[in-house]
């Protein structure tokens, strides 16, 4: 109300002024005492200030009237009571915002999932040329149908001797009870052939064609990493950052 | 914008008391004679108009005075609430 009050009473000030010079120039005219003639010199001034005075406060009062209703304005748009641009830039900006809503759908978010599964196809070929493979081709158990790959059971309670004959290398592919050592799960693990920890730690498994092996499984940091990445990417195919 | 407004009800306050003194000043109205219908009507004019630019001038200022108020408590109150965080 305060406010209001304020604007309020600038306006009618400025609106009883403008009544005021109204009556001023009528004045004259509607009391008789415009004093045209020669001999009544009294009523032609008192008329002519009348009329002076009227007309300078006509002017006073219209300014006074645009000052007030500008400032009100600025206040009501300042508050948001009033849209901050003109009529002909808000139609402007709604068009634009329909344009580009438009735009929007035509081309929309790619389907997060969609983006998931072609992201995994990406991958995949990514995932098969890995170090393991050409490990897996070296491996001297590979072509051999009979012949057991061993899994490593405990690497690091197995001492390794300087002068030990050939070591074997035995690709970690299947974790039968091993814990692996961060990023090591495609470096080979050597044990002394010959030796008891070295039978032990064979365990005979069904050979597999390697064109039918599939790809390292990470684990490890590798995995953690590999899920970061995976969940960021979505993320990003998402378009949601603040999810995050 | 506020002072320019502020000013034009000054101005309708100043034309109102020199209406009432034209008829005085510009010597239609003589001192001890009655009073003519133009001096009557500057009069009266004129003191309509110096009563609502007064009453309207200390109005918009009071007004004024009070959004200054509401402003600095709003940046005190955001001041405060930084340096309590």
């Amino acid at each position: 109300m305060g406010l209001l009050a304020r604007y309020m009473s600038g306006l009618c000030v400025a609106v009883t002024g403008l009544c005021a010079s109204g009556w001023l120039v009528l004045a004259p005219v509607a009391f008789g005492y415009r004093g045209s003639a020669p001999h009544q010199t009294a009523p032609h001034q008192t008329a002519l200030a009348d009329r002076a005075t009227g007309g300078g406060l006509a002017v006073v009062s219209l300014l006074t009237l645009i000052f007030w209703a500008i400032a009100w304005r600025r206040k009501l748009r300042a508050d948001g009571v009033l849209p901050r641009s003109s009529r002909r830039r808000a139609r402007r900006e709604e068009r634009d915002v329909r344009r580009r809503a438009a735009a929007g759908q035509a081309g929309s978010t790619p389907d997060p999932a969609q983006v998931l599964s072609e992201l995994r196809a990406l991958l995949l070929p990514l995932l098969a040329e890995s170090p393991a493979a050409p490990l897996l081709a070296e491996s001297p158990a590979a072509p051999a149908a009979a012949e057991p790959v061993g899994a490593l059971a405990e690497p690091a309670a197995v001492p390794a001797p300087a002068a030990a004959a050939e070591p074997v290398v035995v690709p970690e592919l299947h974790h039968h009870g091993a814990v692996p050592e961060p990023r090591s799960e495609l470096e080979p693990a050597r044990l002394p052939e010959g030796t008891p920890e070295f039978a032990a730690a064979l365990v005979p498994v069904p050979a597999v064609p390697l064109d039918q092996l599939t790809p390292p499984v990470p684990s490890g940091i590798a995995a953690i990493e590999s899920m970061l990445a995976g969940a960021e990417l979505s993320m990003v195919g998402c378009g949601e950052e603040e999810a995050w | 914008m506020n002072r320019l407004a502020l000013a034009g009800l000054a101005a309708i306050f100043a034309v109102g008391g020199w209406l009432i003194a034209a008829p005085f000043v510009l010597h239609f109205q003589s001192p001890g004679a009655p009073w003519t219908n133009a001096a009557r009507i500057d009069v009266v004019t004129g003191a309509v108009l110096v009563l609502a630019g007064f009453s309207g001038f200390f109005t918009a200022l009071a007004g004024r005075v009070r959004e200054l108020y509401a402003e600095a408590e709003l940046r005190t109150a955001s001041e405060t609430i930084p340096s309590a965080e």
